[in-house]
């Protein structure tokens, strides 16, 4: 400690003149405040400009002072002076570090000061440098401590970064290439690491990451400049030596430990969830697609293909807002959109038993694209930018095209129309699109149109329309495009309608006076209905494909009632929960048989894997494996056996039940 | 290390050192006893400096070992730093400092610091206190590190060629001065100087580098009693390949019109009576050498053998 001291109080009595300088820059703000012609404020200008002036003049001295302040010494082989006495190496090279930064620091102070005397308006400034809309959402708060922490931690890095890259210019040893071509590897692996968290949207995995190379490798050039001197000495090929292979041994593991970590990071299995909070079934019920957090990745979402039944996955990359995955009618195929500057749709075939992600060669343009695969999966509708394209998936051929709505400059009524715009590939051969047009006023009123392309032809005909709809409009069609529900919502009461799916025409209102809160069609063909939540006990209606009543089941028990699923023909997965509570209301499960009317207790505390599906084009209840699926107030998800109330938990979920 | 014990001041076995390929200093060994002034002498790149630099522990041998009071002056730089006074060939401190700077900032790192002596010498130097180190004369350079190596009050001092460019004046205070330090302490001293003269006054041992290896390793009183120059009449050639010359161990012969003249290594009293009594020789005679001009039979041009 004594020859550190020692060393520091040297140095800084040898750079005398710097705080005399500092002084002079000082002055400058007021100079410039006072040129004729500033926009701003007198204050306002001084303030700034010794901000800016303290700032960059810091950051300048690092640098010079650190490439200057010891390597022009070892360079120089002048160093044997503090070596020939006792004083310990690191304290030789602590000693100067430390005076670089009191210098650095100091002066940048001592910039300030003669402003803050004058006006004081520097907290002013500093504080809008706090300002947390002025900085990205995805970075922390800032603090004004954190932003003097972050400028001398700058100071720093620039300090042992100039006394690092110094040293090394000025040794011209031929090891210098070798030096370069690590620096180079390195980079590589670090920006291909990068790169891989980018594409997986791991934002937040790629800021950690960044934090965690900028501390690796400030420590590797402290530790560089440190090891050269303490090691070095006198001897500039050992200390080149000595520098590289501490620089470099850091760096490597900074780096490995970045690519280990990005991988960890993106390389997640379902059981890594902490559960599930989204995600839909294919039409067989063989498989689903579902989201939820990964645990310790910064609550990042992974979506993964899921089956069941064998626990088989497959991990995909979509991002949110684009188009959710759709599955053929026979369950066979999946598609979705990956990739972030260029997006492709991918494909995986289901039947096999481990699917693979595979590239279909077709790109979507816009953010807004709604996908529907024909019921074979042989045939593909892509609705992107107002424009339907049908492909073939398998080697992306285009078979046809049509522009169905305009596109709009502002973004936000394109993303509406999208909201509004449903397809369906009820057979190989044309694509059902109903677009709902909601009022653009209180007083006006919506409507919603009904559209057939023809593949074969490529004509876009109308074929129906209803007009003077008011409120929130919600279509949902069945899986042939025969009929679909439509809700239309005026305040709190909840208007819901069977209707033709050509013509629109309306069938039936569900529920009296269509007053069903929801509706969802059945495999065979019909469809059930749900009472709003109500105090009263909780009522179901059952209807045939024809749209006429055929069972009224009252459920006994209030609070918000849930169809999950149709494990069977006949047989129906309902969850009643308490009325009021949103998100994976602990509910209890009951097995209703469609023809009597009659229902039995399942489970209790569990929420239909339903509840989190994501809004689709189609509200088919979900048959096969998928129907037995349910969550828990934790995000588990769990199998529950309708005919024993056996719960298998699939996925064990960590959430804090509300 | 056996040979390391608390006698020895330092200590250096088969101690290499290598530049790259070039090799400064070959399995050199030698020790010095606490109390003694060693004086290890060789021609520029013999390789001194470099088994300085080794001993105070700024460069790390490639082979051997290297002791300072029994320990390795590498791992222990600092700590042994305490213990020595160093005056390097070449002088150096921060070009702005003063020499009373300077000294103030050594004060500060010296358990011991005898900084009236550092003051005294200064002004017996005439090395000005105020004028910054840059500006100082080579001379004046090496009277305050000598006077700084001295303030620690060293056990051990390590004087690498410290009269290097100083004038006839100036080296004789520096010589003064540490004769004057070995009569109060008795500090063990290393030294290497191409000043044999000052350093025959001085030396108790002598170590002679040539191309990094140690020819010559002994107290420098024996040395100078095995080297003789003999000079004799010879009437027949054949007496310098004989056997009486061969037992006296010549180094070098030069023939001249009056005879012949050489110096030899292997020099006694019996052995030259043998010579000058042997047939074909006449009129031969013996006299010393000044340790300069042993080392100029050693390592000059022609020389080599010990």
């Amino acid at each position: 400690m004594r020859g550190f001291t020692a060393v520091l109080s040297r140095e800084l009595g040898l750079r005398k003149a710097i705080w005399a300088a500092a002084l002079v820059a000082g002055l400058l703000p007021f100079l410039l405040a006072a040129l004729p012609g500033m926009t701003y404020g007198y204050a306002e200008v001084r303030d700034a400009s010794a901000l800016a002036i303290a700032a960059g003049s810091g950051e300048l001295l690092a640098l010079v002072l650190g490439a200057t302040v010891l390597g022009r010494e070892l360079a120089e082989r002048r160093l044997s002076f503090d070596l020939a006495r006792p004083i310990g190496g690191l304290a030789i090279w602590a000693g100067r570090m430390g005076a670089v930064l009191i210098l650095s620091l100091g002066s940048a102070l001592v910039i300030l000061l003669p402003a803050t005397l004058a006006g004081g308006g520097l907290a002013a400034l500093a504080a809008r440098a706090t300002v947390r809309s002025e900085v990205p959402w995805y970075l922390p708060a800032p603090n004004p401590l954190g932003l003097v922490l972050l400028y001398v931690v700058t100071v720093l890095f620039l300090a042992a970064l100039a006394h690092v890259l110094g040293t090394l210019g000025r040794s011209r040893s031929p090891w210098l290439l070798l030096d370069a071509a690590i620096f180079v590897t390195l980079g590589v692996v670090v920006f291909l690491t990068g790169r891989a968290l980018y594409r997986a949207e791991a934002l937040f995995g790629l800021i950690d990451g960044s934090l965690f190379l900028v501390i690796v490798a400030l420590a590797a050039l402290l530790a560089a400049g440190a090891a050269q001197v303490t090691h070095g000495r006198t001897d500039a090929r050992a200390g080149h030596r000595a520098l590289s292979a501490t620089l470099w041994s850091l760096c490597a593991v900074g780096a490995l430990g970045f690519a280990g970590y990005a991988r960890w990071f993106t390389n997640v299995s379902p059981s890594d969830l902490a559960g599930v909070y989204a995600g839909q079934a294919s039409p067989d019920g063989r498989w689903v697609c579902m989201e939820g957090p990964a645990r310790h990745r910064r609550d990042l979402p992974f979506r993964f293909l899921y089956n069941p039944t064998t626990g088989a996955f497959l991990r995909l990359r979509p991002r949110w807002w684009r188009a959710n995955p759709a599955f053929s009618g026979n369950g066979s195929r999946c598609v979705w959109v990956e990739g972030r500057d260029r997006r492709e749709i991918m494909t995986a075939d289901l039947t096999a038993a481990h699917p693979v992600a595979e590239r279909t060669g077709i790109e979507v343009a816009g953010v807004d694209s709604r996908l529907a695969l024909s019921p074979s999966g042989r045939r593909l509708a892509v609705l992107s930018n107002g424009t339907l394209s049908v492909y073939e998936p398998d080697g992306g051929k285009q078979l046809a095209s049509v522009h169905i709505y305009g596109t709009d400059t502002l973004h936000k009524l394109n993303f509406e129309k999208y909201l509004g715009s449903h397809i369906l590939f009820p057979d190989e051969g044309s694509v059902a699109i109903v677009r709902v047009h909601p009022p653009e006023s209180d007083q006006a009123t919506g409507s919603v149109t009904i559209q057939r392309f023809d593949v074969a032809s490529r004509k876009l005909a109308a074929t129906g329309r209803i007009d003077g709809l008011s409120g929130q409009l919600l279509v949902q069609l069945n899986r042939t495009a025969s009929r679909f529900i439509l809700r239309e919502r005026d305040g709190a009461a909840w208007t819901t309608s069977l209707r033709d799916g050509t013509t629109g025409a309306l069938l039936t209102l569900l529920g009296p006076e269509g007053h069903a809160r929801e509706a969802s069609f059945l495999a065979e063909g019909g469809l059930v209905a749900t009472s709003v939540a109500k105090t009263e006990p909780s009522m179901l209606w059952i209807y045939g494909e024809d749209g006429s009543l055929r069972q009224t089941v009252d459920l006994e028990r209030a609070g918000v009632v849930l169809v999950g699923s149709e494990p069977r023909p006949g047989r129906l997965l309902v969850a009643v929960g308490p009325p009021g509570k949103g998100w994976f209301p602990a509910c209890s499960l009951l097995e209703v048989d469609t023809a009597s009317g009659s229902h039995r207790a399942v489970a209790d505390g569990l929420t239909p894997f339903t509840w989190a599906w994501w809004y689709s084009d189609t509200c088919t209840l979900p048959t096969g494996p998928a129907a037995l699926l349910a969550l828990a107030p934790d995000g588990s998800l769990v199998r529950v056996d309708p005919a024993t109330g056996q719960q298998t938990t699939l996925i064990r979920g960590t959430f804090k039940p509300k | 290390m056996s040979s390391h014990d608390g006698q020895k001041a330092l200590c250096l076995d088969h101690v290499t050192v290598r530049y790259g390929k070039a090799t400064a200093a070959e399995a050199v060994s030698f020790s010095v006893p606490r109390g003694s002034v060693y004086a290890l002498l060789g021609r520029n790149g013999a390789g001194k400096s470099s088994l300085i630099r080794c001993l105070l522990g700024q460069r790390k041998p490639q082979e051997g070992e290297v002791t300072i009071f029994g320990e390795d002056p590498w791992s222990n730089r600092a700590r042994l730093m305490a213990r020595l006074g160093v005056v390097p060939e070449e002088p150096d401190a921060p070009p702005d400092m003063t020499a009373r700077q300077i000294a103030a900032f050594c004060s500060r790192l010296y358990p011991s610091w005898d900084g009236n002596g550092v003051e005294t010498r200064l002004r017996r130097f005439a090395v000005p206190g105020d004028v910054p180190f840059g500006r100082l004369s080579k001379g004046q350079k090496g009277q305050l590190a000598l006077a700084l190596a001295l303030g620690g009050l060293p056990e051990l001092l390590v004087l690498d060629d410290p009269t290097l460019g100083l004038d006839v004046v100036a080296r004789k205070a520096l010589f003064e001065e540490l004769v004057e330090e070995l009569a109060e302490r008795g500090t063990t001293v290393l030294l290497t100087s191409h000043d044999l003269g000052g350093v025959e006054a001085m030396a108790d041992r002598v170590g002679i580098l040539k191309e990094g290896r140690l020819l010559v390793d002994e107290p420098l009183d024996d040395l100078k009693a095995r080297f003789r120059r003999v000079s004799f009449g010879q009437s027949d050639a054949t007496v310098h390949g004989s056997e009486t010359m061969k037992a006296l161990d010549p180094l070098a012969l030069k023939q001249a019109a009056w005879g012949t003249e050489a110096v030899v290594s292997g020099f006694s009293e019996e052995a030259f009576a043998r010579f000058a009594a042997a047939p074909g020789v006449s009129d031969a005679e013996a006299s010393p050498l000044s340790l300069e001009e042993i080392f100029i039979a050693l390592c000059g041009e022609e020389g080599g053998r010990p």
